[in-house]
């Protein structure tokens, strides 16, 4: 752009500010350009109240012709975006349903920790490289507890956003997403920590009651030694004897 | 002149089994298992072993002490 576009007023900043994080990994320019594309310049309040869902999805469908990779979102995402750019949510609510924090397991050992990437409250629903934050997990065969959240705020500054992201979950053992990139899912995996990709996403916790399920019954050796307890399978020897 | 795999690092990802050339690994009872017998340590067919190239696990897979 050649000429730089007239600055915007607090209130319209803050309106597309919002709307850009509830479209996760799209970021504040993008979603300018997609504005843009569907308004004429200089934006105003007006023309913000105009917009419809059609013109998010043209505008995106618009801005995925010209870029090399494709962003997707759910109905519900860029509704949320709507809403922010005709100025209905409360500001407050952006933080919304934040879950809340247990206190750690005071064991050692005996857990795994694991990573979920989410968008929402404690879904499992984030991608790997644009998710708004990680939910810290201590998972025991008796326990689930959530004991951190993680921001991933900040990762604009960052280099190289997938090692940002990879070393705020480094203490972690494991990590769940909804989707992942090849490059991102070896950082992960180089850094010592387990990618599990579960498509279709749903209820963090309902995933990890499954992992527990798991860690209850023979958990493979690789995870046992995690945790902590003696694997009946631990002689190279006997496991490496013809079959 | 084999190698094995070692079953606490090993995640059972499946990576190893097809690039093998000797056909020598297995899903065995609990993680991925190298046939001693038929392994040659990939001699002749590639520079190094192709389990070990593909494996993503650092020291999964050794040469089996002799």
């Amino acid at each position: 752009m050649s000429a730089s576009p007239p600055p915007l007023s607090r209130e319209l900043a803050l309106r597309v500010g919002l709307a850009a994080k509830a479209l996760p990994g799209l970021g504040v320019q993008r979603l300018l350009r997609i504005l843009l594309h569907r308004v004429s310049e200089p934006l105003n309040e007006t023309k913000l109240a105009q917009l419809s869902l059609k013109d998010l999805r043209q505008g995106l469908q618009h801005l995925n012709e010209h870029e090399l990779d494709t962003l997707e979102f759910s109905k519900d995402a860029l509704l949320r975006a709507l809403q922010c750019l005709h100025g209905e949510t409360p500001h407050a609510d952006i933080h919304e349903d934040l879950p809340v924090i247990e206190p750690p397991l005071t064991q050692s050992s005996g857990f795994v920790r694991v990573a979920v990437a989410s968008n929402q409250g404690e879904l499992l629903n984030g991608h790997f490289g644009a998710c708004l934050r990680f939910l810290i997990y201590q998972v025991s065969s008796q326990n689930v507890r959530l004991v951190a959240i993680r921001d991933t705020a900040g990762y604009e500054q960052a280099e190289d956003r997938n090692a940002y992201r990879t070393q705020l979950i480094q203490d972690c053992h494991l990590l769940y997403v909804q989707s992942i990139g090849g490059p991102a899912a070896a950082k992960v995996v180089r850094a010592g920590i387990h990618p599990v990709k579960v498509p279709l996403g749903g209820e963090a916790r309902a995933e990890l009651l499954r992992l527990q399920q798991v860690l209850q019954g023979h958990p493979p050796p690789w995870l046992a030694k995690i945790m902590g307890i003696a694997s009946p399978h631990t002689s190279p020897a006997t496991l490496a004897q013809p079959a | 002149m084999a190698l094995y795999i070692v079953a606490e690092e090993c995640i059972s990802c499946g990576d190893c089994e097809p690039v093998c050339p000797t056909d020598s690994i297995k899903e065995g009872k609990v993680v991925f298992e190298i046939n001693t017998s038929s392994c040659n340590e990939c001699e002749g067919q590639a520079d190094a072993p192709q389990c070990i190239d593909v494996c993503p696990v650092d020291n999964c897979i050794l040469p089996l002490a002799s």
